[in-house]
């Protein structure tokens, strides 16, 4: 399978025929230097003649030739070599890679292009190297970091979902999807899970507008140009077989503090003069805590994880509140420390007359990481077959089907009506003396593991179909027509039910603990009963943990389909030292979909959820979108001597998005030129050196219109209401009008692209560098701000401008070594900043414009305004009084006085700006202290302005910049070893939640342990946190405000995979009628270094984003708590026969 | 070439001419400002959101915003363990009114009159326009209330009118009397009967009557302006008199059972109330929050306590015949009967602000369920899962609005206050039946108010006259912990009953016998820590020693109380003020937005 490249006809070589020797027939074997594999379908031919051979399967061929004939072996992506007929009728030759051949054809925009001749900024990837072997899920995990400009962040360890992917900077358009437009076969698809990463034969990245222009309306942010296997060039049949066995853990510790975060809590309490005990539903205090260190001593290591738990010796009830003595492990009850996942493709792949065709079959089976879970997994099986046959001479019909049946199953959350979170969060939540993964009195305890494992499935089943129907008509050799029909269609069908759930709850009251004759138990202090004394003991009460009400079976059924059309035409004219190709074509879409929901409640099975089983009452609902796209383009191609190349695009496109007629239609150009100074007589001296040298330029200008077609309109829709009849029939409701939208259009984008290929060392070694600049005009935007007077959203326009600028460079590496060693080296990184150069408001001076507003005029994307952290105040800084207390001092600003402890010090810097004026908050040893920025000789925020930001400035940005990748890989003898490391060199932002914040939720409890054993207490004045406080769910309070120490450094650099490799000799296989067979180690994600201090956050986390919740506030936001990231070992086999 | 380019025209020929229509794709799901005025049908629709906006009962879900209980505890009834709700005391950075209802209910009385008049009869159109202003007006009530003079507008402002969009605050009278008339047209033209659960002309009057009468004595104690505050008063009347006179309520369900009944339909204490369903998903979570399980913060000061008048109709400084003490099982007999309904008949440890637990929103069975019998908790009790329905507009209230705005009419000219009026609100209400189990415990009726004996209280704020005094009492029982009393301080201008230093009754709970009621906090931890105050105000500290002296009102040495925000400089805790962000923007664009009356303006 791994040899199979698209065939492409060799420019033919004239020469004229000099034969009179005797002939003999050669024989021979064509391998892959890299790892000794047969190449089928390569091809021979003797040097000027026109006769020409292909290997079969095996890789054999038979030619006849004259002895001193010279050979000539080639094969697409190999360096093809020469070698000259003698006595010997045997001729073996191990073809060299030639990944980076500049006559490799790279697929572009409705066609394909000599590498070498290329334009505009377009990347083609070598998928056989960047995905190899390695246990990827989709083509979009194996992108990341393999191309400069290509930017994958993969913002949950949920299995089966989306990375984010962007090309060229983060963001292109306020109100735009920002994503690029995948293309598989030319066909639109609508995640990256459809589409079997072995199935893949190339991926071409487009990034400039030059590049996308000719795909038009969708294209604005990018193309990922997905080409797919095709039938085999040489005649026969050829069955291939691959897998992979996945080991899977966290990659990295979760590590939850137990009594270092209950000191935090009781700290915090203490610190904010809080009376009664600390923590929630469970309190603590002095004593408790001790006897939390006790129960430690005493049971630590003799109580298991699991055992169950025992009144009088783990808790205690006080009349009103319950306090704990024993912790519990959150992360072994939710966690899976191991996880198994396998994949498996299979291929049937031939030629037979004039038909090729291809038939392949994946699955991929992957667990997550979810233990309670009773099930959470990811499984995909991906068939597809695709056939190409050539009817006549001029003729060529083909057709394919793709089809992609995903089932996603997870833990419905039984916690969905109330805060839309999942069991991750509670894991997430709570302090550990939350009793998690214990029973009592042999009944379970509601708690997330118990909800995790009591809750149906939520099924996600998505099952995407393509077919396709194409033909080339070669009306003449330089002139022929193309027309491609696809029809895809997505049907999702989302299942979900509660069941009804009962256990023990300790959110709230308690019940005496009574014996079997209903008197009192009374226990000791290890929780055994006793017959005198000791203390009555309590229980959990048994209670609904879902209502039956509130149980139901639901199904979310979501159905589109997508009709394309292109019907496109090329024509080559060659006038020897001019090269022209035309093409001019056309590009028809049209997408509608239907989505309907149904659900009942009060379900009475719980095991078999059906609508069959539920009697209660059903709520319905369902949407309903289409829109439509239409271009006509066209392209002209120009080559003068293989040294200036030209190209021009023109496309005209129009949308159904924009209801208004005039609005609907727009015309979009392109062009980039390159100039190959290396095939310039002045350079011929350095033929050396530089093998190749290339300069190139493009620019063009592109129209998005990847808003919803709502935006226009001042839409009014209805919903349902809270108001009920008095028979408890909800009503309904009709929206306010929006602001009438001012005539909202296309979105502009404006691309241009400065680029230079370098080569040198015949090709050794090779740099590509680019510097871009996108511009996007006439931005979708909320109008300018205006008061709250006026009671709607600002009206939306074309109001903004936004540009990104950026530079990416690529550099190549490959050398043979004499003794058939290998090397090969391939690294990129990339950098894109955006500022908002236009924004609402821009009739604003500068200085009155908001730092809140992100997208405020002359901001930089993604810029996150805070204070700069000094130090942590110590004791020396405050002033006493003879008995040890603060000396008090009253501080005036801005007319507003605060009493607060003094500092030492002539003139010291006051930030009784934190302070509530209450005499609770006041800076006291452990707090923060900032930096006077603006020399005001205070500290304060300014009225939140440019022109007034107080001591504020720029700490960080929220986007990656600086991305890269980098990979080295080495074969030798059928042996091959492959390191790939990626990362991110900048990226901060302001943390979220209970993992990131300190003090987010102290009386909640849960807090990483790099926090609970870092914060400072007056016998560890050198930590890194501040002293403990409690924030009640804030992300910022008090001193724990946005600023420079406390940013998440999201940076990191991942050995992203090794993968060692080993292909059997034929010499043995053969023996066993095998072709080839290769068996393969892979470790995906294993090592990550990053700059998070400890804290359980995985650097590529995104707060909020899961694909189990759309609109970015899955599990309230909060950083890090979703379904751990993981690392995988994996083993595997590749057979072809 | 050629031949390509013909085929090339006469394809983009062919498709352009399809294209039309294939381009032609408008949003399949939602109605138009240009399509949806097409029926009585879809105008009802888009009244219908107001009604969760302005009608909120118990809320929805966790979301408590202006539900009784937990959405209002800045008051003197509520005792908070640890500082005391504080008044905004500075000028915040940002803040300001909202105008979107306004502008929605601007935007469907111009539809109805610009694109509805041949759809709906002249009899639908009036009622729509009714309802429409009546909306209007309550929401010009809230904001006048909140900011006093605040920017008016009758119709949609467009963002091309930034003089109207920037315009100067209007007067509050000039808002107020656009109020009126809109209030009038809606008592007027709102249909007697709209059909189940819909807004009618009683459901009109009756919060008439409460925007009236607010207004009124808002006028009259805060703007001393008598003429504004007559006018407001007599609609007061107006009002609660059309509902009065209906005859379609009464006083007839004893007091618990209004707040925790699972069906309030065809309740006669009810002119409006609002239907939970769990089946539907509707339910709130106020009941859990006296459910006798959650612990809480917030208990009843002895203020409220004391305020609570014996059963022969009597202060506790003059009880007659009557054991006035403050021990719970004495006042649950002694007081007037919601005393009873409103509270535990244990201390407990749970209210951790008073040890008197708030149980008026607990049915008594569930009370009995897990307090006598032990039983688990029903889960409709725990959560957000209450099913309880919630009344949303009160009769007692209308009658209790109506008596006011009389008495306070009587010195501006008004009619005087007869023995028959007392008798068809107070003292109606006061003969409201009892439950039961309350009965079985010896609570009683209290004593009817009479005009020839109104009681003698020496509590009694001096400026206030003793009928008056008595009415305002008879709110504060009646309303104990929903949604009134910080309101009804502020428009009577009586906020400084609030202030912990004049009033030290705020910062103490329930009357607690420690050693014998709840011998348990008695613990070395709590010394220093715990007092309790007798009803004269001595107070006793614990000591660890001096348990047997531990009986009186329980007071947390810890509690903080309200920072000062009576008579200070820049601060008025009547009026909210607006944030400096928004005042700036009003400079930067080179208009000016006032500060609000008593803020310092830069």
């Amino acid at each position: 399978m791994k040899r199979q490249l698209l065939m492409l006809l060799l420019s033919v070589i004239l020469v004229t025929v000099n034969a009179v020797a005797q002939q003999v027939t050669v024989t021979g074997k064509i391998t892959s230097s890299g790892d000794g594999l047969p190449i089928p379908g390569a091809t021979i031919r003797v040097k000027g003649s026109a006769g020409a051979t292909q290997t079969n399967n095996d890789g054999i061929y038979t030619i006849k030739a004259n002895q001193g004939d010279i050979l000539q072996f080639a094969y697409m992506g190999m360096t093809a070599q020469e070698r000259t007929v003698g006595s010997s009728t045997t001729i073996n030759i191990a073809l060299v890679e030639d990944s980076e051949g500049l006559n490799e054809v790279v697929v572009v925009g409705y066609g394909t292009q000599k590498k070498g001749s290329l334009t505009g900024a377009i990347t083609s990837v070598n998928v056989e190297k960047v995905f190899g072997n390695r246990p990827i899920p989709d083509a979009a995990r194996g992108l990341q970091g393999a191309v400069p400009g290509l930017s994958v962040v993969v913002p949950s360890g949920e299995v089966g979902s989306d990375p984010i992917i962007r090309i060229r900077g983060q963001i292109g358009s306020v109100n735009g999807t920002n994503n690029p437009l995948i293309l598989v076969d030319n066909v639109e698809i609508p995640s990256m899970q459809y589409v079997n990463p072995n199935d893949i034969e190339n991926i071409s990245i487009l990034k400039d507008a030059a590049s996308t222009a000719i795909y038009g309306s969708k294209a604005a942010f990018g193309v990922i140009l997905i080409t797919t296997k095709k039938g085999a060039g040489a005649t026969g049949t050829k069955v291939t077989y691959s897998n992979n066995f996945i080991w899977q853990s966290p990659f990295k510790d979760i590590d939850i503090a137990g009594i270092d975060g209950l000191e935090y809590t009781l700290d915090a309490h203490e610190n904010m003069k809080q009376p009664g005990p600390a923590g929630g539903f469970w309190r603590i205090d002095r004593t408790s805590f001790q006897k939390i260190k006790d129960w430690q001593a005493k049971y630590g290591g003799v109580v298991g994880n699991d055992d169950p738990i025992v009144y009088g010796r783990d808790w205690y009830w006080d009349g009103a509140q319950k306090f704990g003595y024993r912790i519990y492990d959150p992360v072994a009850a939710m966690v899976k420390d191991h996880n198994f996942s396998q994949m498996h493709n299979l291929g049937l792949n031939g030629k037979s007359g004039n038909t090729n065709y291809n038939l392949s079959v994946g699955y991929l089976g992957q667990e997550g990481m979810m233990k309670p879970a009773k099930h959470d997994d990811y499984r995909r099986f991906t068939p597809s077959l695709t056939l190409t046959t050539k009817v006549t001479d001029y003729l060529t019909i083909r057709g394919g089907v793709r089809y992609a049946d995903g089932t996603k199953r997870n833990p419905t959350s039984l916690n969905s009506d109330a805060f839309a979170a999942d069991p991750w969060l509670y894991l997430y939540r709570w302090s550990r003396l939350f009793p998690i993964g214990v029973q009592e009195q042999g009944q379970d305890i509601i708690d997330p593991a118990f909800s995790a494992r009591m809750s149906n499935d939520q099924i996600r089943a998505e099952k995407f179909l393509n077919l396709d129907l194409g033909t080339t008509i070669n009306i003449t050799k330089a002139w022929d027509i193309q027309a491609d029909y696809a029809y895809s269609t997505q049907n999702n069908l989302l299942t979900s039910s509660v069941p009804y759930v009962q256990g023990r709850t300790h959110w709230y009251g308690v019940e005496a603990l009574r014996d079997g004759n209903g008197a009192q138990v009374y226990v000791d202090e290890n929780g055994n009963p006793t017959n005198t004394g000791g203390i009555p003991a309590y229980k959990f009460p048994l209670t609904d943990h879902t209502l039956k009400a509130n149980t139901y079976f639901s199904q979310d059924n979501f159905r589109s389909k997508r009709n394309t059309l292109n019907i496109l035409s090329n024509y080559k004219l060659d006038l020897k030292d001019h090269q022209f190709k035309f093409l001019v074509g056309s590009n028809l879409v049209a997408y509608d979909f239907s989505s309907q929901y149904s659900t009942r409640t009060n379900l009475l099975n719980n095991d078999n959820p059906q609508y069959n089983f539920a009697v209660g009452t059903e709520t319905s609902g369902g949407s309903a979108n289409w829109d439509s796209q239409f271009g006509v383009f066209g392209r002209v191609n120009y080559a003068y001597k293989d040294k200036y190349l030209l190209e021009a695009t023109l496309r005209r496109d129009a949308t159904s998005v924009f209801q208004r007629a005039d609005l609907k239609w727009r015309t979009y150009p392109g062009a980039s030129a390159g100039w190959v100074i290396s095939n310039e007589d002045f350079m011929n001296n350095l033929k050396s050196t530089v093998s190749f040298a290339k300069l190139r330029a493009s620019w063009g200008f592109i129209g998005d219109q990847s808003v919803a077609n709502l935006i226009t309109l001042a839409s009014m829709g209805y919903s349902k209401n809270s108001w009920l009849t008095s028979g408890g029939v909800p009503n309904f409701q009709l929206g306010t009008p929006p602001a009438l939208p001012k005539d909202v259009t296309w979105q502009d984008i404006e691309h241009m692209n400065l680029g230079v290929d370098f080569r040198f060392f015949n090709n050794k070694l090779g740099v590509t560098a680019e510097v871009f600049q996108r511009y996007t005009r006439n931005m979708i935007l909320g109008g300018e701000a205006l008061p709250a007077t006026y009671g709607a959203a600002p009206p939306v326009g074309n109001f903004g401008d936004l540009r990104t600028r950026g530079w990416e460079i690529n550099l190549d590496f490959n050398h043979q070594f004499g003794n058939g060693l290998r090397l090969s080296i391939d690294a990129n990184l990339a950098d894109a900043v955006t500022f908002i150069t236009k924004g609402t408001d821009h009739n604003l001076a500068w200085e009155n414009r908001l730092l809140s507003n992100p997208y405020s005029t002359g901001r930089r994307y993604g810029d996150v305004y805070g204070f700069v952290t000094d130090r942590l105040y110590q004791k020396e800084d405050f002033v006493y009084d003879s008995n040890g207390n603060f000396v008090q001092t009253n501080i005036v600003w801005n007319g507003t006085s605060k009493r607060t402890n003094k500092l030492v010090g002539n003139n010291p810097v006051y930030q009784t700006y934190f302070e509530d004026g209450n005499q609770t908050m006041l800076i006291s040893p452990g707090d923060v202290k900032f930096v006077d920025v603006n020399g005001d000789g205070y500290i304060d925020a300014g009225n939140g302005t440019n022109g007034n930001p107080g001591d504020r400035v720029v700490v960080g940005n929220t986007t990656p910049r600086y991305q890269y990748g980098f990979r080295v890989g080495a074969d030798y003898k059928g042996f091959s070893l492959s390191l790939f490391f990626q990362g991110v060199g900048e990226r901060k932002i302001w943390g979220s939640g209970q993992l990131a914040i300190p003090g987010y939720f102290a009386k909640e409890g849960a807090m990483p342990q790099a926090i609970a054993g870092n914060y400072w207490k007056p016998d560890r004045t050198d930590a890194f946190y501040p002293r403990a406080w409690n924030m009640n769910g804030a992300d910022e309070g008090y001193v724990m405000r946005t600023q420079s120490k406390y940013m998440l450094d999201m940076s990191y650099l991942k050995i992203k995979n090794i993968t060692l490799g080993y292909s059997l000799p034929t010499s043995l296989l053969k023996r066993i009628k095998v072709a080839n067979a290769r068996v393969y180690i892979s470790l995906e994600n294993f090592i990550t270094f990053d700059n998070l201090r400890g804290l359980p956050i995985d650097p590529e986390a995104i707060s909020g984003v899961s694909m189990l919740r759309s609109g970015g506030n899955y599990n309230l936001g909060r950083t890090g708590t979703s379904n751990p990231a993981f690392k995988s070992a994996s083993a595997g086999l590749q057979v072809g026969f | 070439m050629k031949i390509t380019f013909k085929i090339i025209f006469v394809f983009i020929v062919i498709v352009s001419a399809g294209c039309k229509k294939f381009l032609d794709r408008p949003p399949l799901t939602v109605d138009t400002d240009e399509t949806a005025w097409t029926s009585e049908e879809k105008l009802r629709l888009y009244a219908n959101k107001y009604y969760t906006e302005f009608f909120v009962g118990y809320g929805n879900g966790y979301t408590t915003t202006g539900a009784p209980l937990v959405g209002f505890t800045n008051s003197d009834d509520m005792v908070v363990q640890g500082n005391q709700p504080n008044f905004t005391r500075a000028v915040p950075n940002s803040g300001i009114w909202s105008y979107t209802t306004v502008r929605s209910i601007n935007i469907m009385l111009d539809r109805i009159e610009t694109k509805m008049s041949g759809i709906l009869s002249p009899a639908a159109k009036t009622h729509w326009l009714a309802i429409g202003r009546f909306f209007r007006a309550f929401r010009y009530s809230q904001l006048v209330q909140n900011y006093g003079d605040v920017p008016y507008y009758t119709r949609e402002i467009f963002d091309n009118e930034p003089d109207e969009l920037y315009k100067p605050r209007t007067p509050r009278n000039e808002v107020m009397d656009g109020v009126y008339d809109d209030l009038k047209f809606a008592m007027q033209n709102v249909r007697l009967d709209d059909g189940d659960q819909n807004v009618n002309r009683y459901v009109v009057a009756g919060f008439v009557s409460r925007l009236a009468l607010t207004e009124g004595t808002w006028q009259k104690y805060y703007y001393k302006n008598n003429t504004q505050a007559k006018k407001f008063l007599d609609l007061a009347v107006e009002a609660a008199d059309m509902v009065i006179s209906s005859g379609r309520y009464d006083i007839n369900t004893d007091y618990k059972t209004i707040f925790t009944s699972k069906e309030l339909k065809g309740n006669k204490e009810c002119v409006l109330y609002r239907n939970y369903d769990p089946a539907v998903g509707v339910t709130h979570a106020i009941a859990s929050y006296g459910n006798l399980a959650e612990s809480t913060l917030n208990g009843p000061t002895s203020d409220l306590l004391k305020a609570y008048i014996l059963t022969n109709g009597q202060t506790w400084e003059n009880p007659g015949t009557v054991n006035a003490s403050f021990n719970l099982d004495n006042m649950i007999v002694t007081r007037d009967s919601r005393f009873e309904a409103t509270f535990y008949s244990k201390p407990s440890l749970l209210n951790r602000g008073a040890y008197y637990y708030i149980t008026k929103f607990l049915p008594r069975e569930v009370e009995k369920r897990t307090q006598v019998d032990m039983l688990p908790m029903p889960p409709e009790f725990t959560g957000d899962k209450n099913e309880t329905d919630a009344p949303v507009l009160r009769y007692a209230e209308v009658l209790l609005n109506w008596i006011e705005a009389k008495v306070e009419l009587d010195d501006l000219g008004g009619g005087v206050v007869t023995q028959s009026d007392i008798d068809k609100s107070i003292n109606k209400i006061r003969n409201r039946p009892l439950a039961p189990e309350a009965v079985t415990k010896g609570v009683v009726k209290t004593a009817p108010l009479s005009l020839v004996a109104i009681p003698a209280d020496p509590s009694r704020d001096p400026q206030v006259s003793a009928l008056l005094w008595e009415v305002r009492r008879e709110r504060r029982m009646e309303f104990a912990f929903e949604t009134l009393r910080l309101a009804d301080l502020r428009r009577w201008s009586k906020l400084e009953y609030m202030d912990n230093n004049l009033n030290t009754d705020l910062i103490t709970g329930g009357w607690i016998n420690f050693q014998t009621q709840l011998p348990s906090v008695l613990t070395a931890a709590n010394v220093g820590k715990i007092a309790v105050v007798s009803a004269n105000g001595t107070e006793v500290v614990y000591n660890g020693t001096n348990a047997a002296a531990m009986t009186g009102f329980y007071k947390n040495l810890t509690n903080v109380a309200r920072l000062p925000f009576i008579n200070q400089a820049n601060i008025n805790p009547y009026l909210t003020p607006v944030g400096i962000v928004e005042m700036n923007d009003y400079k930067a664009r080179g208009y000016v937005l006032k500060q609000t009356q008593g803020w310092p303006q830069n």
